[in-house]
């Protein structure tokens, strides 16, 4: 069996020891799933049921081309798309994103995002922080942060999952380090290697019962090898990380085989195969249908990265080929995701955000691309009970920097870990010393006012 | 019984990406998983083979449109491929640097040849198939001869270089280059006899006419440009050909039809005679990167960037699809 995407009609008979062996070892940052639910009994039950989707354009998405196109730039700059009215009087946005057009009433727009460190990494689309000068451990992710805060809304069910698969680029395949917040609070990854070995059609009671064995085998084994003491009571946890290995809300979310073949066709499938040159994230819309039913059951995280944005040109494609074959892609998705959070009630309780680590550059290359640009890029927000239909900021004539109100990445983030009840002015974590962190820098980056 | 999980999604292709044409969902004919930079026919026009930028080479029954084979082995996107004239063999270009000889019967590598420094994206067979000719982004045209080793390196161009014609005649090759360049080189002596310079930009694609007199051009400027290949002026013009770049290129086997595939995504048919316009093929989602006719003229191929190769009758200008095989 493949430890990678795999047919879900696929009958497993031919299960291996290896694989079941896999099974205990849940791409979890590392960590078990008794781990895990260890450190969701910890952290308590929160009350609310408030949640994040981050949809992470890995490699820097054209935000020239996309949301704030410049008609009146000089051709090198101004690019080969058009902008196209919205149904908000005074917002538009490029012709390929027709679907966001429609309901930009419902979406709001950062054109103004600076702070980039100008990384190729989701590190700081995932924490806010940079990468440069970490405390011990390591900056925490959004997710784990959340998770560390409020724990699982239910037992079994992990408060932040990871839907992005391992890629070449190991930078971008980063769904969300724990940080100095320890493994207890990594992202379940469900997508990475010898996760698929979760699979469990076809198997015989036997064999579930050899593999509740070999799990029992492998965690001995780990809480031989663990000198911290985290694994104290690993029994009580293992039980409930094998009730997830076989019957859970968890396991039926992530069988998108569940859902209507109508609303899967309406997110537009998509492609498991990496996109552009092969070392990112895959254009895979049922990623957005995932998040969504993920969401509905209770978690609380959900990061993603979706397809490759890092467009330098030819003879990979110029920047506006490769973005014909992104943008309604992703137009399609997003707005997909909007509708249907939006059809089952869930909008309001639902945060999305959509972004890259930064922009690209005004001017076009002479190969058609556009190389990095760390000093502007623009975000988009829906849901959560965010303001829509509100661009924020804006860059100058030529793209090149914020004009007005720019804002900072940890401004963003503010405003995520508001949606989900999470107050940065009083809300602190302890790092690997034992001393409080506040969440983002205090007193400097608060929530946007704008948006809510 | 345990409940089925499902944590890996199958490679289901793409849906719909322009919400506004249905024709785009689920296509059901050949395509890659990313964008196919060249098609070829076999010499006997049962097959075509198609290069993309997921490193591989698939050849397509035509009868049936179904892929037969797909040669790996290129460490990296395959930018052009040809057939040899007896449909014996396969030759490749790659962005990984190389140009690969295949076998076609049975579908294996048969050699690399080594030598240019970048990107290989052009590629074209003499015709009488001993020599190999390749333009690549480190601005050379090499000639190889088949079996291996290099016969000549061409140099003039000042610029990457992003397309190579043999004359039907042989005795020529003609390569297009970012300088905004063509050059046409002697083929047994590698010696330039003509520069031609007419484009405002990049020059994409070049083809001969059938009786070798006449070359044609097209380029980033959006134009088509025609060239008396022996004097290497130029003696007509196209402007505004497409919408976008002039991509690709091809002259019909009888000499009456040029073919052209453009950055707007249509493939435009001309009168190669008067140069009007007969037809514009509607179908692809983004740039045409090659078009193609059959050996018998009747059917064109194309390949596109939005990962798809497409199937065209000439004649009538219709798409050829699956269910009409």
């Amino acid at each position: 069996m493949s430890g990678k995407m795999r047919d879900p009609n696929q009958f497993c008979d031919g299960y291996s020891r290896r694989d079941m062996l896999k099974a205990g070892a849940l791409a979890m940052g590392g960590m078990s799933l008794p781990q895990l639910l260890q450190a969701e009994a910890a952290s308590g039950n929160g009350s609310s049921q408030k949640s994040l989707i981050m949809i992470f354009l890995s490699g820097g998405p054209p935000h020239q081309d996309m949301f704030d196109l410049k008609p009146e730039a000089p051709a090198e700059i101004r690019g080969e798309f058009n902008p196209i009215h919205t149904n908000v009087p005074g917002i538009e946005i490029c012709e390929h994103l027709p679907l966001m057009a429609q309901r930009m009433d419902r979406m709001s727009l950062i054109r103004s995002v600076v702070g980039s460190v100008g990384r190729h990494a989701s590190f700081q689309c995932m924490t806010g922080q940079s990468s440069r000068l970490q405390p011990a451990g390591g900056w925490p992710s959004f997710g784990s942060v959340v998770s560390k805060l409020q724990g699982s809304v239910e037992p079994g069910m992990p408060p932040f999952i990871g839907l992005t698969p391992r890629m070449k680029s190991s930078s971008w395949s980063d769904a969300g380090q724990p940080g100095f917040l320890g493994q207890a609070h990594a992202p379940f990854k469900p997508n990475a290697d010898g996760a698929a070995n979760l699979v469990l059609n076809g198997l015989t009671l036997d064999q579930l019962g050899d593999r509740k064995q070999l799990l029992s085998k492998l965690d001995r084994l780990r809480r031989d090898l663990d000198t911290s003491g985290a694994m104290e009571g690993l029994d009580a946890f293992h039980q409930q990380a094998f009730g997830i290995l076989t019957s859970s809300k968890l396991a039926d979310a992530l069988d998108l085989e569940k859902e209507s073949v109508s609303l899967r066709d309406r997110y537009g499938r998509g492609s498991a195969e990496p996109a552009g040159y092969g070392d990112a994230g895959p254009l895979l819309n049922d990623y957005f249908l995932a998040a969504r039913r993920l969401v509905e059951v209770g978690v609380r995280v959900v990061t993603l990265a979706y397809g490759r944005w890092d467009w330098h040109g030819r003879p990979h494609g110029t920047n506006f080929e490769n973005a014909r074959e992104h943008l309604p892609m992703l137009d399609r998705g997003v707005t997909t995701l909007l509708d249907d959070l939006e059809e089952r009630g869930m909008l309001e309780d639902t945060t999305v955000v959509v972004w890259g680590e930064f922009g690209r550059t005004p001017r076009i290359n002479r190969k058609g691309g556009r190389d990095h640009w760390p000093r502007v890029s623009c975000a988009t927000l829906f849901g959560g009970g965010l303001r829509g239909g509100q661009v924020v900021g804006s860059t100058n004539r030529l793209g090149e920097h914020a004009q007005d109100r720019p804002v900072h990445f940890q401004e963003v983030f503010s405003t995520l870990y508001r949606t989900l009840g999470i107050d940065v002015n009083t809300t602190t974590v302890r790092d690997l010393q034992g001393r409080p962190r506040y969440l983002v820098d205090q007193n400097v980056n608060q929530p946007i006012r704008e948006l809510i | 019984m345990a409940a089925i999980v499902s944590l890996g999604w199958p490679a289901t292709h793409v849906i719909a990406q322009n919400p506004r044409d249905p024709a785009r969902v689920n296509f059901p004919g050949m395509r890659h998983f990313r964008p196919v930079y060249d098609v070829a026919f076999s010499p006997d026009g049962k097959t075509l083979a198609s290069a993309s930028l997921d490193s591989s080479i698939k050849i397509w029954d035509l009868a049936t449109l179904k892929a037969t084979a797909t040669l790996t082995g290129h460490g990296d996107g395959v930018g052009a491929v040809a057939f040899t004239p007896d449909g014996k063999m396969l030759v490749s270009g790659s962005l990984d640097s190389s140009v690969r000889t295949w076998t076609t019967s049975p579908a294996a590598t048969a050699g690399t040849l080594a030598g240019h420094g970048m990107y290989v994206v052009a590629i074209a067979v003499s015709p009488d198939g001993k020599t190999i000719a390749s333009g690549s982004y480190d601005k050379t045209v090499r000639l190889w001869n088949i079996g291996g080793g290099t016969r000549a390196t061409l140099k003039g161009h000042t610029d990457t270089i992003y397309c190579v014609a043999y004359s039907p005649d042989g005795k020529t090759v003609a390569s297009g280059s970012h300088d905004g360049t063509v050059i046409l080189w002697d083929a047994v002596t590698g010696k330039s006899l003509h520069q031609l310079k007419g484009h405002s930009g990049p020059v994409e694609c070049v083809g001969y006419s059938h009786d070798s007199r006449t070359l044609v051009s097209g380029g980033e400027d959006r134009t088509v440009r025609f060239w008396d290949a022996d004097s290497g002026r130029q003696t007509r013009l196209i402007e505004s050909a497409h919408e976008k770049v002039v991509k690709s290129l091809a002259v019909s086997p009888d000499g009456k039809t040029l073919a052209t595939g453009g950055g707007d995504a249509n493939i435009t048919l001309w009168d190669f005679a008067t140069g009007d316009p007969r037809a514009t093929l509607r179908g692809h989602f983004n740039v045409v990167y090659a078009v193609r006719f059959s050996p018998d003229g009747k059917t064109l191929a194309s390949c596109c960037f939005d990962n798809t190769i497409r199937l065209w009758k000439v004649k009538t200008g219709k798409s050829i699809s699956p269910s009409e095989k």
